[in-house]
């Protein structure tokens, strides 16, 4: 979800329309971010535990994200390949009774925390592998332009809803934890508070949701409803132009970058004017972070690479662009 | 100074959109505008026919006008101050669109037309509102069997009557025409008449929407995956110019590309089925002795043959053929003159047909001017080729294409054929070479004006076919003459420093990427 709303931002900034998306979609897209950000650390925490043995932990958290996964599949009707969000706000509104159950899920994901918390956090094995190891320092994590939780791990206060706010994270109150050594445990610990973060920015704004429609009212743009399209002529067409010819966006250049579960995920668009982009690049913030392994793996022992390389979070997909 | 001799200059000046404009006097508005910028959508107004004025899309404002004005409808004046995108113009515009579509059925996934239709681009362009009508649209009848080439669907049919003018204007046969009123009206054949005049197939060209499609092309490909290669028609002598919409290696359709020196905005019917034969009856692989061989074998074993015809006392004859390139024709000349030193050539093509004073000549071959400017021998024809043959004067024989020529080989000796179809004389052959077709080089064709054409690979040959002048080069090689020909420009650059007829003419820009067809690339 999150790449999806990067994707969005950036075509609506170069189609100039940011400011017309509907107030509630805005709203949305955030839930469905900050949801996504959960599942992403909930499985590099769990996952980078069960590799050191904690098997435990790993059932706790994800079957949290299966919880929050499933939320995600009744919006978007996909567990894991979402497609939720569209050029101009979402698909569609959220299903009847969806925020009770996010609420729900979210009391049932804060026992889960809980139980891994004390499970993992004081837990001597767990810290003799964490602690200390794969040290980062700040001006590193600058040059080497690493952001998110590895970045925040050592120190650097850099988080792009803080610094450069965009949708509606501006109206939240949520704090940016950052750590103070750079190493493993510390990108362990960033990453267990920004869960407990993200669930205060989801509760602010269900509990702030405004009412209204959920895409931008421009045929244009947004794609004509199902039943017009099947019924009426004009619907046929322009869904037929948007889908066939694609959306064209002014000839132009944009980079456009929100906070991702890793950090910094960037879109880089250059339109020619038609309906396809001339070019499209993103950032992906793992690239930029699995790069520096090679600064700080020398010299750990065999055994470190494992939690070192789990609290990276590299996700193959998001890499290898 | 005006004088008698020196006319004042036949200019008016006109104010389009707040900006001064001067344009030749006489000029069509819609035209004048649009070579300034100005965007006008049109349906019924089309550049190489007469402009009834029916479709009221090019409505403008002209000031002093109590009412807007169809701006194909009207030539420029002096002073005029026209607006072609006022409040009141743009809604004119929207309102026309609604009441195009009021009736218009919802065929957009299985319209041919989708994807160069001008009804969905304008509406997307111009309108993009969702209908208001909520009442049933009025039914017509699909599927109209209206010609041997066409079909008609009158649901469609946005009533621009572009394909009544090019029956009455360009082919000259009044065959269809408008019955019924309102929302009723119905385009439909004229009484007792059909669809099926030699340029019939131009009314799907020119037609707005998909309610007048081919039957050769309907249902076979959605235009937007075909892509476009500008070249020239094969058919006849004249060369019309024309595009190959072609995918992954096979053409669908041959459209005609505008020209004004030659075809203007049309084709016949006949020449766009020119695309079948580039698939059928293809031969595809060299063969020697009757047997599949290896392009550099056959090659070796033509060398050997023409060898000993040549060492046979003069009884070594060369068949050019009509239809091929100005580039093979060059390098055939250049093999004959410099490696084969014979006399005796001949030249061969199709056999003339039926001709008309639109576009259709008698002659049915591309380049038959071409072969005569190039070939510098006196050309011997069919009927020398066999009486020789037959007396036995000649004995052995290079023939490039010309595979279908009955002539009786038994006497031959040698028999090497470079050709891209199978025929009977490939059958006969020693040797037989596959060459590449027309859509299939690059090159150029010289039609009965002498005006030099250039044509586009739209694909590369099929199997093991190779451009004729390639194969003719490498023949040459073995039989020990070098003729630096290293690509198609190369031999083209080599004529025109030749050919006092190819003087002036153009190789043109490297062949342009094929471009996807998509929304009115070059159609619509």
């Amino acid at each position: 979800m999150l790449n999806n709303v990067g994707y969005a931002l950036a075509v609506e900034k170069l189609l100039e329309i940011e400011s017309k998306v509907p107030e509630r979609a805005q709203y949305i897209r955030v839930i469905v971010g900050e949801i996504s950000r959960i599942t992403d650390h909930l499985t590099c925490i769990a996952a980078s535990a069960m590799e050191l043995g904690a098997l435990t932990i790993f059932f706790y958290l994800i079957k949290a994200r299966e919880w929050l996964w499933e939320l995600l599949e009744e919006v978007s009707g996909a567990r894991l390949t979402h497609s939720y969000v569209r050029i101009g706000g979402v698909v569609a509104d959220l299903p009847a009774g969806w925020p009770a159950k996010l609420r729900d899920v979210l009391a049932k994901t804060r026992v889960s925390m809980r139980d891994a918390d004390k499970l993992l956090t004081n837990n001597k094995i767990f810290r003799d592998r964490m602690d200390g190891i794969g040290i980062i320092n700040k001006a590193d994590a600058a040059g080497w332009g690493l952001t998110g939780p590895v970045g925040r791990s050592t120190g650097l206060a850099y988080d792009v809803r803080k610094d450069h706010p965009y949708l509606v994270y501006d109206r939240f109150d949520f704090d940016v934890p950052i750590g103070s050594t750079g190493d493993n445990f510390d990108r362990y610990a960033v990453r267990m508070e920004e869960i407990y973060q993200s669930m205060r920015i989801l509760e602010q704004a269900l509990g702030t949701l405004p009412e209204g429609p959920t895409i931008i009212n421009d045929p244009r743009v947004a794609l004509p409803k199902k039943t017009e399209t099947y019924n009426s002529i004009e619907a046929m067409i322009a869904h037929f132009k948007l889908i066939m010819d694609g959306l064209h966006v002014p000839p132009g250049e944009i980079y456009s970058f929100t906070e991702g579960g890793n950090g910094e995920l960037g879109f880089y668009i250059v339109s020619d004017g038609t309906g396809r982009p001339w070019k499209c690049r993103v950032r992906p913030p793992c690239f930029a972070n699995v790069a520096i392994l090679d600064k700080i793996l020398p010299g750990l022992f065999i055994a470190d690479v494992v939690p070192t390389f789990g609290m990276m979070n590299m996700i193959g997909g998001e890499c290898d662009r | 100074m005006a004088t008698e001799a020196n006319p004042p200059a036949e200019t008016v000046s006109v104010t389009v959109d707040g900006k001064q404009h001067t344009f030749k006097k006489g000029m069509n508005l819609l035209e004048a505008c649009q070579s300034v910028g100005a965007k006008i959508p049109f349906f019924c107004y089309h550049p190489g026919l007469s402009s009834p004025a029916v479709c009221r899309q090019c409505l403008v404002e002209i000031k002093g006008s109590p009412k807007p004005v169809p701006s194909c409808y009207v030539t420029v004046a002096d002073k005029m101050e026209v607006t072609t995108n006022s409040p009141k113009v743009l809604d004119i515009r929207r309102q026309m669109l609604e009441f195009t579509l009021l009736n218009h059925p919802i065929d957009c996934p299985i319209c041919d037309k989708a994807g160069e239709c001008s009804l969905q681009r304008h509406y997307f362009d111009w309108d993009a509102k969702l209908a208001r009508n909520e009442g049933d649209k009025v039914r017509k009848a699909k599927v109209v069997d209206v010609g041997k080439h066409i079909v008609l669907d009158q649901e469609r049919c946005i009533l621009c009557t572009r394909c009544i003018r090019v029956c009455n204007e360009v082919a000259k046969a009044p065959e269809l025409t408008m019955a019924n009123r309102g929302s009723h009206e119905v385009l439909t054949t004229a009484p007792g008449q059909r669809l099926d005049n030699p340029y019939s197939l131009n009314t799907v060209d020119v037609c707005p929407v998909g309610a007048l499609t081919s039957k050769d092309f309907r249902f076979t490909r959605r235009v937007w995956e075909l892509a476009a290669t500008p070249s020239v028609c094969p058919g006849c002598a004249t060369g019309c110019s024309i595009e190959i919409h072609s995918s992954r290696g096979k053409i669908y359709r041959l459209v005609p590309r505008e020209n004004q020196a030659v075809n203007k905005f049309w084709m016949c019917d006949e020449g766009r089925f020119e695309y079948k034969a580039v698939h059928a009856n293809r031969l595809l692989f060299p063969s020697s002795g009757g047997k599949r061989a290896g392009v550099d074998a056959a090659v070796t074993e033509a060398a050997r043959l023409l060898w000993s015809g040549m060492a046979d006392g003069g009884s070594l004859g060369v068949v050019f053929s009509f239809a091929a390139t100005n580039e093979d024709t060059h390098a055939l000349a250049r093999l004959v003159s410099e490696a084969l030193k014979v006399e005796r050539v001949y030249a061969a093509g199709k056999a003339p047909g039926w001709s008309d004073d639109i576009l259709v000549s008698a002659d049915k071959n591309p380049n038959r001017t071409g072969v005569e400017r190039i070939v510098q021998l006196p050309l011997r024809n069919l009927k020398d080729l066999t009486s020789d043959v037959a007396s036995g004067s000649v004995r052995t024989l290079l023939v490039l294409e010309n595979s279908a020529l009955e002539l009786d080989t038994s006497k031959l000796a040698g028999l090497v054929l470079l050709s891209s179809h199978k025929g009977p004389l490939a059958e006969a052959a020693h040797v037989a070479l596959p060459v590449a077709s027309w859509a299939e080089v690059d090159g150029t064709f010289t039609n009965k004006t002498g005006r030099v054409q250039r044509i586009n690979a739209a694909f590369p040959p099929p199997a093991e076919a190779l451009a004729a002048w390639r194969i003719i080069a490498t023949l040459a090689n073995k039989l020990g003459v070098d003729l630096k020909l290293g690509s198609a420009d190369d031999v083209f650059a080599e004529e025109v420093r030749r050919y006092p007829f190819m003087k002036d003419a153009d190789w043109g820009p490297p062949p342009a990427q094929l471009v996807q067809l998509r929304f009115g690339a070059s159609r619509g």
